[in-house]
């Protein structure tokens, strides 16, 4: 059993920004990463990001990944990273189990902050199976971290950002989509991202989804139908489409795994893309020294998950006597800047969904 | 419409553009019609031309008389909805950001889309610029004869 | 069906790996995991469901689904989608469930 004081699960860009906060507290950082490198899901974002200078607006996913692991370099003597490291377990006992090959490793912590993001939801429709569906992010992954495309001919399921993102992304890479598919009668994502892929050509089906998909071991078509306004099948509009990819984006779920093994609080917030833990102002969940930040407390963007985990950081190391020298202003500062990114239109949802999970600290 | 398609009415792409007499000198253009948390586009102007504020979600307004076309808004924009036009005579030319592949050369002839991607007409390329500073995004110098000038968005090769 | 160039990405020059897929040597780049160097090579289907005998190729990419197993050096059910290609690897097709050698 190793003693630690304070473990990050996930290093993404929640996880990195805690790591970075609590460095410069004074706090000595343990992440641990299941992947071969830190950055999460930024290191295949090819597109300009959102939000203010303070987020890194108009930098490019990849390169944000690199800034927030260049962070971390003065604080080496204080951090260790652990890469391909699986966490297996969090126990009421603060213990963390992980294996990384197959070596299998038992951490005492006095806190942890869980940054394990989300995954990709999938869409039950007849032969959802066959090879050549995927979630948009596999997509995303094999082409811009492998440089392999995924197929010559894609249908995009879901109109959200990342349908369209990843829609443009494709076209970039000189794959050519066919038609994104969106239920909705709205375009879920951007609509500056929607504009992009419109000059290209491409076509946005709303109110429509996919019924059916056809192929001997292999993805050769599709079959979508029209949706009425109660969501319902339109007989008769049924069309076929011939593709040998298609991308499934219709949302993420917090991957809460962790958080529920050790049986902290949690709820089923739709808003917030479905089970996440009751949290405290500071993003401390109900077990003591356990804290959240990033897509695995509401899925939302890269932005907001940095701000989170520059807060969860600073809130941990506090509670383990190390406070940033600065921690009054920097409370302040990342709370404004989570209220800013969230106070649109786009902010509505997520803002609903924090209040069913806000709670006020326990004396 | 946006809502739905994707595209904006012509009547959204007019309120974007200021009075025809504006435009002898290059003028950006931003086709930003939704709150979304984004600033990049005010923070990249040096004069002051672009304006969202406090409330980053808020949608930004351009003040053409200050802005001098120099593009910097164009490759800021994580959106890519800003271009740059001016009015020579009978021709329009565009300034406009580009990321795919092959990239367009000075004298060629490629195609000039609409806003749903449709060819409406010829497009000279007159200029690319490609600095490290716009980070990949190129900024293409096109013109298009002047009719197109509220329905040209954006190029596409000619050739395979 | 590999990216040669790219708008925004640098696509490096990377050393080829060999290994074995099904009984046939084949090879891979540097950097790729099994799953994308089987991908490259046109192989989509790479296993086989447990009841139904469905064809399975990967879904998720980052070793969340569990549809990209196979038996690589005769260990079976190994998330091919995040395990890193190494030369000389021996992959094979899993049908159904793995058996433990």
């Amino acid at each position: 059993m190793t003693e630690k004081d304070l473990i990050i699960i996930g290093g993404g860009p929640a996880g990195l920004s805690a790591a970075r906060t609590a460095l410069e507290a004074g706090q000595k950082v343990l992440i641990v990463d299941r992947n071969h490198e830190l950055g999460g899901q930024l290191i295949k974002q090819t597109h300009k990001f959102f939000g203010s200078e303070k987020q890194y607006a108009k930098t490019r996913g990849i390169t944000i990944a690199r800034k927030l692991i260049a962070r971390l370099e003065p604080f080496k003597a204080n951090l260790e990273v652990a890469l391909d490291t699986t966490v297996l377990g969090i126990y009421k006992d603060y213990v963390v189990t992980t294996l990384k090959g197959e070596t299998y490793g038992k951490y005492r912590a006095k806190a942890i902050i869980v940054a394990t993001g989300a995954s990709e939801k999938v869409l039950a429709f007849e032969n959802n199976d066959l090879p050549g569906i995927y979630g948009a992010g596999a997509v995303q992954t094999l082409m811009n971290l492998y440089g392999v495309l995924p197929g010559k001919e894609v249908v995009m399921i879901g109109s959200g950002n990342i349908g369209l993102i990843v829609s443009y992304q494709l076209m970039q890479a000189g794959v050519t989509v066919k038609a994104v598919i969106e239920a909705q009668p709205r375009i879920g994502g951007y609509k500056v991202h929607a504009s992009k892929l419109r000059r290209l050509g491409v076509p946005i089906m709303t109110s429509t989804t996919i019924k059916k998909a056809f192929g001997n071991d292999r993805l050769e078509k599709i079959q979508i139908v029209g949706l009425d306004e109660s969501w319902k099948e339109i007989p008769g509009t049924e069309q076929e489409l011939y593709a040998d990819t298609l991308c499934v984006s219709v949302g993420l779920a917090p991957m809460h795994q962790l958080l529920s093994m050790a049986e902290i609080r949690m709820r089923c917030v739709n808003e917030l893309g479905g089970i996440v833990p009751e949290i405290t102002v500071d993003l401390e969940t109900s077990m003591a020294n356990v804290f959240v930040c990033g897509d695995v407390v509401g899925v939302e963007e890269a932005s907001s998950a940095m701000v989170e985990g520059s807060l969860a950081g600073l809130e941990a190391a506090a509670k383990l006597g190390q406070v940033h020298p600065d921690y009054l202003n920097r409370k302040i500062e990342y709370l404004n800047q989570l209220e800013s990114l969230r106070c649109g239109p786009f902010g509505k949802k997520t803002l609903c969904g924090l209040e069913r999970i806000k709670v006020n600290r326990n004396a | 419409m946006l809502d739905k398609t994707g595209i904006p009415t012509p009547e959204m792409v007019r309120s974007c553009f200021p009075v025809e007499t504006l435009l002898s000198k290059p003028k950006a253009i931003i086709e930003c019609y939704e709150e979304i948390p984004c600033n990049p586009c005010e923070t990249s102007c040096p004069f002051g031309a672009i304006s969202i504020g406090e409330d980053i979600n808020k949608r930004p307004r351009m003040d053409s008389e200050l802005c001098t076309g120099c593009g910097q808004c164009i490759y800021s924009c994580p959106g890519l909805a800003i271009f740059s036009v001016q009015i020579n005579g009978n021709k329009a030319r565009f300034r406009v950001p580009y990321e795919f592949l092959p990239v367009p050369e000075a004298g060629e002839k490629w195609l000039g889309l609409n806003r749903a991607g449709e060819p409406i007409c010829v497009a000279e390329i007159i200029k690319t610029q490609i600095q490290d500073r716009q980070d990949k995004t190129v900024v293409v110098t096109v013109d298009v004869d002047r009719e197109y000038m509220y329905d040209f968005i954006t190029i596409r090769c000619p050739y395979e | 069906m590999r990216l040669k160039k790219h708008p925004i990405l640098d696509v490096p020059e990377r050393k080829e790996i060999r290994f074995v897929y099904d009984g046939n040597e084949v090879s891979g780049y540097e950097g790729d995991t099994i799953a994308s160097a089987l991908h490259a090579l046109g192989h989509r289907v790479l296993s086989r469901s447990i009841k139904e005998n469905r064809a399975r190729g990967f879904y998720c990419a980052i070793g969340n689904c569990g549809s990209c197993h196979m038996i690589v050096n005769d260990v079976p059910n190994v998330k091919t989608c995040i395990t890193r290609l190494e030369p000389g690897m021996i992959v094979k097709s899993q049908k159904g469930l793995g058996r433990i050698v």
